[in-house]
Order: structure tokens, then C-alpha cells, then sequence
């Protein structure tokens, strides 16, 4: 019988309402990740140049402060639970896909290096912010600046290592990066072999749709001579009414049975 | 030792395989039609299983105690009954019967009805024959009733047939039958 190649043999084992279970949650599954997937490639798609803004914006880091923009960090700072940044991190190369993980904004690098010592101070930065009369500039200073960059406010030139990395046409960087080309390949084998499996599952059961291979016996020492063998599979009630036959009897003997006389009486 | 039945005269007790013959039985016109019968109304149903099952019927089909068909054997000979209405009449008296040497022919038919959702699919009809010689036996008789046997020797044969197919067949042989059989019948 041909099988599907899960760990256990699915349509042997399981009955039916449990099949349809199981089939149904790699489903979902692949239906949430096809979902969450398509949004974010169509939110990149549409709005890349704001993806650094978002991501500073999102974030919540100063640029005066030296802690890494670790995933797990940015996570605590936005109020979510510790650790899932993290675990998140870890399983970068699957979800790539994130902003925050694969963005080079939310790569795990300190964020004071984006403002190169020496070259540009903070305080400098400051003076320039106020002259630009941005409010925010005090507290956040290189928020501001990417803000302010991203506003097409670029009559007063910024120094080329102040500049946020500018977008080039094609595809984003995260997207072209190692693990997330792994990612959206896993993803993409992952979603057509789910496909290729649940249209095999769905021609196998149509052609034979309820019978368990393996029929059970129940043996009913029914009444008199009658009893059922049954196969438990439904929606079948398939049975077997076994009749049995006392027969008929007849009695040959050459000098009579009991030796008083001769021939051959037939009963029935 | 459990009753003797025809299930132990035709196998043996760990003889599994009760259709040795099956390639042959599906050829036969009653299987074709129970398998166009399963295929047409059962998609997706496989034959396997239920010929498997319709070969494993044959044992419960034939258990049925020896001791019974050679007390209707006996029962309804003429001079049996004579000695059974005879102790009938005279109370307590009991009458020890020796028989000649004879031989007891027995033919059945059991069958196997499949029903699916409670329709039935066909019938497979077998034919099972018995012959029995007994030398040397003696019947105990009282009170209107066959109430014990001592059969010192008995050879037996038989066979089983499914629409002219032998599925099984025993040939003659010595059969060990136990002390004595006590009758109810």
C-alpha cells in the first residue's frame, strides 16, 4: 500500500478524525508562515526607504547609547518579553525575513559606531539638530538625523560617515543575505512539499477513503447457529453471517446396524 | 481434552492456515461474483482483506461437535429408536447396544453470507463431506434417550468443497476418539 513517508504510517495508525487533525496542522502552519512571509515581503517591497527609519524609530536606541542593538534588547525596550528576542535571533536564518532581525539597522553591532568617534561629536550633532530646529534632537540624536535624512531635508550636507546607507534598487539587503536566502528557500521547499503531500493525502483518501487496512474481528458467539464476524470500518459496517449446517446423516452397513438386518436408512 | 469438533478433524490445532487452496477458491464463480459485488459497492475496499476474512470464517463454520452428527446419525435409525422407545416404556431399564461395523456419511453445507451496511453482497456456499467407519462400538441406551457411546475404532475421511474447488481434504485415517461420548441429544 502505497504510504506517506511520515514517521508513522499515518492511515494505519491513526484513525480518521486524528488524520485530518494532523494533516490539519502543518497546514496552518504553512498557511501562517506563507501569510506573515508575504506581508512583510510586500511591506519591504512598497516601503523600503522608511526601513531604517522604522527599524531606528522602532528600536528605541540614542545614538550616545553604546549598548548593542541586540534583537533581544530591542525586544525588552518595546515592552516584550525577555529572552524571545533572542530566541528569535537564534532562529534568524528561518524567520530572516523580520525587519528587526535581518535589517542592517538591527544587525548586533553598537550603535555609537554609526557616529565615528573624534570625527563628530555629539555635541556637535546637537548644535547642528537645534540649528535644524528639530525638537527631538537633544534626546535622540541619531534618530533625528536619519528622520531628518529620510525627509529629503538634505540642503545642509551631512558628513559621509553620518549619511544612513542609501537603498539601492533591487532587492533589500536582508533579503539577499546568506541566511535569508536560506530562509525563503527552506520556506518555499517547505510550502511545496506540504502542497505535494496534502494533494497525495487528498488522492489517496479519495480514491480509498475509509477502510482501515486492517479490518478487526468481532467474534459474536451469537445465537444458535448464527454469528457475525465484523470489520470495523467505517463507514462500513462490513459483516460476515457465518450459517452452520448440522448436515444430513445416512448410515451404510452390510448386516444391519445393530446385525439384525440389512440395508441403508437415510435421515435427514 | 476439548470437544472434538470438525474443526479439529479437518486441522489441526496449529494448523493457521485454513485455505490452503486460496488462489484456487477466488477462481470459483461465488468469490468472482462476492468480488465484483465488493468492488462495485465498496470503492477503495481491498479484496485482500476480505478474502483473508471469508478464509478465516471456515473454522467457525465448522464448529460442530462430532459427537453430535454421530448422535443423529444413530438416533434416527430404525433400530435405534426401537431401543430408545423400548427404555422409554420400561423406565430404569437401560439397554447396551453393540453396532456392527458401519460407516456414517455426513454432508453439510455451511455458508458465509456477506452483508455490507446490511446488504448483502453473496453467499459462498461450501460442501463439507464426512465419512466415518466405526468398528466396534456400543451404544448405551435408557430412560427414551442415546445416552452414552464407546467406540473402540474409527477410521475417518472427509473433505471440503467451495463450487467443485477442494479446499480441504482428509484422507482416511485412524481417528482418536475419546473414551466414551455422552449424549445429550
Amino acid at each position: 500500500m502505497k504510504r506517506l513517508s511520515f514517521p508513522i504510517n499515518i492511515d494505519r495508525l491513526v484513525p480518521d478524525r486524528i488524520f485530518i487533525q494532523l494533516a490539519a496542522l502543518p497546514v496552518v502552519c504553512a498557511l501562517f508562515c506563507a501569510a506573515l512571509s508575504s506581508a512583510f515581503l510586500l511591506f519591504f517591497l512598497f516601503f523600503r526607504p522608511a526601513a531604517n527609519t522604522l527599524a531606528v524609530e522602532w528600536s528605541g536606541f540614542s545614538a550616545g547609547e553604546t549598548a548593542e542593538m541586540t534583537p533581544d534588547r530591542i525586544f525588552r525596550r518595546r515592552g516584550g518579553l525577555p529572552g524571545v528576542g533572542r530566541a528569535l535571533f537564534f532562529l534568524r536564518p528561518l524567520v530572516s525575513f523580520l525587519p528587526v532581525m535581518a535589517s542592517p539597522t538591527s544587525s548586533p553591532r553598537p550603535a555609537s559606531s554609526l557616529i565615528p568617534a573624534g570625527s563628530f561629536p555629539p555635541r556637535q550633532v546637537v548644535a547642528f539638530l537645534k540649528k535644524m530646529h528639530l525638537p527631538q534632537a537633544g534626546s535622540d540624536g541619531f534618530l533625528a538625523i536619519t528622520s531628518l535624512w529620510r525627509q529629503g531635508e538634505s540642503a545642509h550636507p551631512l558628513p559621509p560617515s553620518l549619511r544612513p546607507p542609501v537603498h539601492r534598487a533591487g532587492p533589500p539587503a536582508w533579503f539577499l543575505r546568506r541566511e535569508g536566502v536560506a530562509g525563503w528557500l527552506a520556506s518555499a521547499l517547505a510550502a511545496g512539499y506540504l502542497l505535494i503531500r496534502l494533494n497525495r493525502m487528498k488522492a489517496i483518501r479519495k480514491k480509498r477513503p475509509e477502510l482501515e487496512p486492517e479490518a478487526k474481528m468481532v467474534l459474536d458467539a451469537g445465537v444458535q447457529e448464527m454469528f457475525l464476524l465484523e470489520a470495523v470500518a467505517a463507514p462500513y459496517a462490513f459483516r460476515l453471517r457465518l450459517r452452520k449446517d448440522p448436515g444430513e446423516q445416512a448410515i451404510e452397513c452390510a448386516a444391519g446396524l445393530t446385525g439384525r438386518a440389512h440395508g441403508e436408512e437415510r435421515n435427514g | 481434552m476439548d470437544e472434538m469438533t470438525l474443526e479439529h478433524f479437518f486441522f489441526s490445532r496449529d494448523d493457521l492456515n485454513t485455505c490452503g487452496k486460496r488462489d484456487e477458491l477466488e477462481k470459483t464463480g461465488s468469490m468472482t461474483r462476492i468480488r465484483e459485488a465488493v468492488a462495485g459497492v465498496a470503492r477503495g475496499m481491498h479484496w485482500e482483506e476480505v478474502a483473508d476474512m471469508l478464509c478465516r470464517s471456515v473454522k467457525p463454520l465448522l464448529d460442530l461437535p462430532v459427537r453430535e452428527i454421530l448422535c443423529s446419525g444413530w438416533t434416527k435409525q430404525a433400530e435405534i429408536e426401537e431401543y430408545i422407545r423400548k427404555s422409554a416404556r420400561q423406565g430404569g431399564e437401560t439397554f447396551l447396544v453393540p453396532l456392527a461395523r458401519h460407516t456414517l456419511r455426513s454432508e453439510h453445507k455451511p455458508a458465509v453470507e456477506i452483508l455490507l451496511n446490511q446488504r448483502s453482497l453473496g453467499e459462498i456456499v461450501f460442501h463439507v463431506s464426512l465419512a466415518f467407519t466405526i468398528d466396534g462400538a456400543v451404544l448405551v441406551i435408557g430412560q427414551g434417550h442415546l445416552r452414552e457411546a464407546k467406540v473402540r475404532n474409527c477410521i475417518g475421511s472427509g473433505r471440503i468443497c467451495c463450487d467443485q474447488v477442494v479446499m480441504v481434504e482428509k484422507a482416511m485415517d485412524k481417528i482418536r476418539f475419546p473414551d466414551r461420548f455422552v449424549f445429550t441429544c
